[in-house]
């Protein structure tokens, strides 16, 4: 039994990604058959709560029978009170310091909550940013129900994500906001931009520096942002190693990851890994791999109603289904059930022939999903599908043949053969937007094909080396790239690409490679700590300008500079 | 026809007369006045004492020429349009701001009288006011600021701010 698993520093990514992790380190969880439980909190945080409900209590308890004069009184007297909390309470360095003058003299009970309905709550919410209403969240539970509920979502939560991040691809009219609604949504689009923290590795091989799960080892959640960066590798367990003998040397892999909150007894909060492996050859069955993450257990099984192994596949995690291509022309795009192995229904084209495709003898080759709709490719022509309402919705026209495709909402990203490009693509009304030119220049293998992946406002695109490269899909310029230890050598190339669903703050981005290893990226952000600076307030320092401001002339800044890094904000007038 | 006096009784019963023109600000008032026709009964209002209502006239009046906010129907329709809460004018700032000592028990008053009077302006002013008050403050300063509770378990404090932690400011 090892207390920890060897961790081997991670040299990925580029220096100024890594060093945004600060030092400490986060005591990475152990894992259990159970979710692991919280650490107890410090017994300081609770004494100050007990503290804070009794003065509660004793401030207004019976306020409103008492004499204005009196209620003042006692307030004085619980202001003098608090200040003597504050002068003893040395350890209260990391909470903000309350400005007396804030406190609200004449209001004697909560009345936000109690008195305004939450409709007009809702009201003042809606006049707030995305900062300050993540703040609302940590208040009270009134509020963070009031912030939860669904009639408030689609409200505020979806009037909120467009007004930060515009709505530059046209939200479709079939728009959802996916599992978690607007308000994740909201919350997590800051994530990715921001930094890789740690790298783990999993494999089907026992290896050297490997660890097998039936010794102890810790498999890290969620870290910190203030944790270090660390390599983990473990291997899988070995039940299914007998199984996926023949497979080992399987040369595409894909892979996904479900968010942690798929409603299904066995997986409900379990972050799961679903592994779809491809057939070898023309006779090998196409095998899925369910692997729930927190404890590595692991089922498997072969992917029904094929006929012939997959070309590609997907997972509708909305609908639990996994839909998958044909290596075969002419075979259908199936549909099976993830949870329920029983439910299985082909696509059936939907449709297709409406569009009286000439070539026949093509099959639909690369398949890519979000919530209903699925975009399947047939040579330089993206077909879409709406599974929930079962007809085509649509076609888009690449003008070169189609390698790879993703899909995000109403995005399309297309990576092209001969010009090695990606094309990003609006679905309702099919438009070209903008053309990436790949990165990397290195001539692929001839078995590589590369993958995409789409984000509300990244896109992930494989290259033949092993990088993966990230766009910035609202300003359309390449962002950075990571990159594995362990894709170090040509047969170990990426095959496919997925982005965990889980919550906020971080993300995991999963690389499965071509020896049939997984990577696995995790992202978090770090915190960006912004400072708003008044403009009015600097102003009034200047006596000029503050009687031009008191004859009411406005002043704006003509000129800001911005640094992220430095904390700093200049502003010329 | 605008110049007739309305008569409205507040919670104490105090009656105070305003011209028709006045209480129509008040969608609520409007509704009613079109429904009875001509007519010198007093309109009571239960729920507004005659404090607020005072002040709640004061800014009928200042915006009596004020053309009718549009009607909510299309809220629903899909609207990115920024809703500020950094335009209030000069004369608004310093009516919602009224006598210091009670401004917060007024403002809370003055919020429910227009809701429950329908004065879409007026309430949009007092729920700006509250979100200026909340922007930029961390929940710690909410919590004070409206005497809020904080009936979270440290563990699932804990939790919250771990999901927010990207947005924590300082």
């Amino acid at each position: 039994m090892s207390p920890s698993p060897r961790r081997a520093n991670s040299p990925l990514a580029s220096p100024a990604l890594t060093s945004s992790s600060s030092c400490g380190d986060l005591a990475p969880l152990k894992i259990e058959p159970h979710l692991p439980t919280p650490p107890p909190s410090p017994p300081t945080r609770q004494a100050q709560l007990q503290l804070r409900g009794l003065r509660g209590t004793s401030r207004f308890a019976n306020a409103s029978k008492v004499s204005k004069p009196a209620v003042n009184k006692r307030r004085t007297k619980a202001k003098r009170r608090v200040k003597d909390e504050k002068a003893l309470d040395t350890e209260r360095q990391d909470q903000t310091v309350v400005d007396e003058s804030l406190i609200l003299p004449g209001i004697e009970h909560d009345w936000l909550t109690r008195s305004l309905t939450p409709e007009l709550v809702t009201v003042i919410f809606e006049y707030l940013d995305l900062q300050s209403l993540t703040q609302c969240q940590e208040v009270c539970r009134a509020w963070k129900s009031i912030l939860e509920a669904p009639k408030v979502d689609h409200h505020l939560w979806r009037g909120l994500y467009f007004r930060e991040y515009g709505n530059p691809y046209n939200a479709n009219p079939f728009d959802w906001a996916g599992e978690g609604g607007w308000r994740k949504r909201c919350l997590t689009a800051h994530f990715q931009i921001d930094g890789i923290f740690y790298s783990s590795v999993i494999s089907q091989e026992r290896k050297p520096h490997f660890h097998h799960p039936t010794e102890e080892f810790i498999l890290p959640l969620r870290p910190s942002p203030s944790s270090p960066v660390k390599t983990y590798q473990f291997v899988l367990p070995s039940e299914d190693r007998r199984q996926f003998a023949s497979l080992n040397d399987c040369l595409h892999a894909r892979c996904f990851l479900l968010p942690a909150t798929v409603h299904h007894p066995s997986t409900t909060r379990h972050p799961t890994l679903i592994t779809i492996f491809r057939g070898d050859g023309l006779r090998g069955k196409s095998h899925v791999q369910i692997v729930r993450l927190t404890d590595l257990h692991a089922t498997s099984y072969k992917l029904k109603s094929h006929s012939s192994p997959i070309y590609d596949a997907t997972v509708s995690t909305l609908h639990g289904m996994i839909i998958s291509s044909s290596l075969f022309p002419n075979d259908r795009v199936m549909m099976n059930g993830i949870w329920k192995r029983t439910h299985k229904a082909p696509l059936g084209l939907c449709g297709k022939d409406d569009y009286e495709i000439s070539d026949s003898f093509q099959p639909l080759t690369n398949v890519a999903s979000d919530g209903s709709l699925v975009c399947c490719a047939l040579g330089s022509v993206v077909y879409i599908f709406d599974i929930a309402a079962c007809m085509t919705r649509g076609i888009v026209h690449i003008d070169q043949d189609v390698e790879a495709i993703a899909l995000k909402n109403n995005l399309l990203a297309a990576s092209t053969i001969p010009h090695r490009k990606i094309q990003l693509h609006t679905l309702f009304p099919p438009t070209h937007i903008h053309t990436f030119e790949e990165q990397s220049l290195q001539t692929p293998p001839l078995s590589y094909r590369p993958h995409l992946l789409l984000t509300d406002r990244l896109l992930f695109a494989s290259s033949p080396t092993g990088e993966v490269y990230i766009y910035d899909l609202l300003n359309l310029k390449p962002l950075y790239s990571v990159r594995h230890t362990r894709i170090d050598h040509q047969n170990a190339f990426i095959t496919s690409m997925t982005l965990s669903e889980g919550g906020p703050p971080g993300e995991t981005l999963a690389v499965g490679l071509s020896n049939g290893d997984l990577a696995l990226f995790d992202f978090t952000a770090k915190v960006v700590r912004r400072r708003v600076v008044y403009l009015d307030r600097a102003v009034e320092k200047d006596p000029e300008r503050q009687r031009k401001r008191e004859k009411g002339g406005r002043i704006v800044p003509a000129w800001v500079s911005y640094r992220e890094g430095d904390e700093e904000v200049l502003a010329m007038i | 026809m605008s110049d007739t006096l309305v008569t409205l009784t507040s919670q104490e019963g105090k009656p105070e007369q305003v011209p028709r023109r006045i209480a129509e600000r008040s969608t609520l008032l409007k509704n009613m006045l079109e429904d009875v026709g001509e007519s010198n009964q007093p309109i009571p209002l239960p729920n507004v004492s005659h404090k607020i209502l005072k002040r709640v006239l004061e800014y009928c009046i200042h915006h009596k020429d004020d053309p009718q906010p549009p009607s909510d129907d299309d809220k629903d329709s899909f609207d990115s349009s920024r809703k500020r809460s950094d335009d209030i004018d000069e004369w608004d700032q310093k009516f919602i701001k009224g006598k210091e000592e009670e401004h917060n028990e007024e403002l809370f008053q003055i919020i429910l009288a227009a809701n429950y009077l329908d004065i879409k302006p007026l309430l949009d002013l007092g729920c700006k006011t509250v979100a200026n008050m909340i922007k930029g403050k961390s929940p710690e300063q909410i919590r004070e600021m409206f005497n809020i509770e904080n009936d979270f378990t440290p563990e699932e404090e804990d939790q919250i701010r771990r999901e927010n932690e990207w947005a924590a400011d300082a």
